[in-house]
């Protein structure tokens, strides 16, 4: 095996614009091994693209997150990334984890669908009200997560167009300079700190004051986890949903006879945002590498302690080996454990929110606006960590 | 590949079914055992438990369950139920429930 002499391949593969699974993907997926790497920014790595090796690296903590930070960590962007939780291995991440957990845990989050609907049908009810075309972005897939998270947490939802920008900045790649980004993130954490403050003085029924509670009373983190810890929520806790849910209705698009099973039968939906999970692959390509601590083989390649590993969860969604027609969208699928949320100990947090705010979203507008369809050009984020669209006119 | 979901609750061991008493309060060299269960109908595969605690949990068909019915107390059993984001491991002490913690 000759591949770890061959120059890396320049990595990431998708084009940014669209959604699209690069075919370079299922040449790495059939060829032999792992295939070797470079990003335009740190080391070189292994890329695993099959399903069961990326199952394998993201469920064994003999890789390591929290390695990458004394590391030169694969990367588009000039400056390190700094990713909070994601930046951490147990124990340090299971204690600080397992303080938010049970606030995103399925039987909790489904208290908040009633909510999460009545929130969504209004802004259909709004979109009619004011006529076509709309832009599905800005007058609904952010509104939702974002009105969630703020409830949520505790953060006043009126403040929306100032941590949009900020949280921009947290997901962005290479569109800013080191220091525009550590501006960015001092601002995001000087206001959050601000707000930590307030609800230390007039405490709420929400995420943040029982964190605060947990560091006053119970002392489990610092002053600083506690702001990144909000930070890393209201970011990760809006972005990414609001992402895919044009993301969502831009594949249906291309799938009619899909959408047409989902209105005929609105039970699919659940199974239905499975399988759109598994499909749309939402990174431009995979990051936050993971680190080997000792030898491992993986898919046939021998993984030296101190190796780089990235793995392209989109790829291993569509690998033939585990997935029946893996590159058909099929929203009927059975026994979709898909790696769309990750896997092991980095699973998203936010998960269960996320599959419930993405039902209800798609779940309004199939059934409220059966002629929803593309009303213009949609301008797409070129330079964050996920694809989909910045804004997405729509009309019906 | 097998991985529908499981409706029962999977508990090592076969012969347990969740209301059998003899079985809460099973003991291993004088210390109270925990019994641990996994609702394999809640369960998610998020893969966390199996990653935390690899000696108590393993993904079998994609949903985790644990590898004994019974454990020593030790934190990361705790950690595991915790972390849970379908809240489907339950730990139990005789009839007390020990995890997830409130």
């Amino acid at each position: 095996m000759s591949i770890s002499h061959d120059e890396p391949t320049a990595y990431p593969f998708n084009d940014p614009t669209g959604l699209a699974l690069s075919g370079k993907y299922a040449q790495a997926r059939s060829g032999e091994g792992l295939l070797r790497v470079r990003m335009e920014y740190g080391e070189p790595a292994w890329l695993v693209t099959r399903y069961a090796d990326a199952r394998l690296v993201l469920g064994d903590r003999r890789f390591s997150r929290a390695e990458g930070v004394h590391r030169d960590e694969p990367r588009r962007g000039e400056g390190p990334r700094d990713t909070g939780l994601l930046s951490m291995d147990p124990p340090d991440h299971t204690r600080l984890r397992t303080l938010v957990t049970k606030a995103f845990t399925t039987p909790r989050v489904e208290k908040l669908r009633p909510d999460v609907r009545a929130l969504a049908e209004s802004l259909v009810d709004a979109m009619v009200a004011a006529g076509p075309p709309a832009d599905l972005v800005e007058d609904y897939a952010l509104p939702i997560p974002v009105a969630v998270i703020c409830r949520l947490l505790g953060v006043p939802e009126g403040d929306r167009p100032r941590f949009r920008k900020w949280s921009d900045a947290a997901l962005s790649t290479s569109s800013l300079t080191a220091e525009e980004k550590t501006v960015n993130r001092d601002e995001l954490r000087a206001y959050m700190a601000g707000l930590v403050e307030e609800h230390r003085a007039r405490p709420a029924d929400d995420l943040m004051t029982a964190l605060i509670e947990a560091r006053d009373v119970g002392d489990r983190l610092s002053e600083s986890e506690l702001i990144e810890l909000c930070v890393g929520i209201l970011v990760a806790g809006h972005e990414t949903t609001a992402t895919q849910v044009p993301n969502f209705v831009l594949t249906l698009f291309d799938h009619p006879g899909e959408v047409e099973r989902l209105r005929a039968d609105p039970a699919l939906l659940p199974g239905a945002v499975e399988e759109l999970m598994r499909f749309v692959p939402l990174g431009a390509g995979a990051s936050f590498a993971r680190y080997a601590l000792e030898d491992i083989e993986v898919g046939g390649t021998l993984v030296r302690k101190g190796d780089a590993v990235l793995v392209a969860v989109g790829a291993a969604n569509r690998d033939a080996r585990r997935f029946a027609d893996a590159e058909a969208l099929d929203i009927g699928r059975q026994a979709n454990q898909h790696l769309g949320f990750g896997h092991g100990v980095h699973h998203c947090l936010g998960a269960p929110l996320a599959r419930l705010e993405l039902q209800e979203a798609l779940r309004a507008l199939i059934l409220r606006l059966p002629g929803l369809r593309p009303a213009g050009d949609i301008v797409w984020k070129t330079e964050m960590l996920v694809r989909g669209p910045r804004s997405m006119p729509v009309a019906w | 590949m097998s991985a529908v979901a499981d409706p029962a609750e999977g508990t090592a061991g076969g012969a347990a079914d969740g209301r059998t008493d003899s079985w809460t309060d099973g003991r291993t060299n004088g210390a109270a055992a925990w019994r641990v269960t996994v609702d394999r109908g809640a369960c998610l595969g998020s893969g966390i438990c199996a990653a935390l605690a690899p000696g108590l949990f393993t993904l079998d068909g994609e949903r985790s369950r644990p590898l004994r019915a019974t454990t020593q107390p030790e934190e990361a059993v705790l950690d595991a139920a915790d972390s849970c984001p379908a809240a489907a491991i339950t730990v139990t002490e005789g009839r007390e429930v020990v995890g997830p913690r409130p």
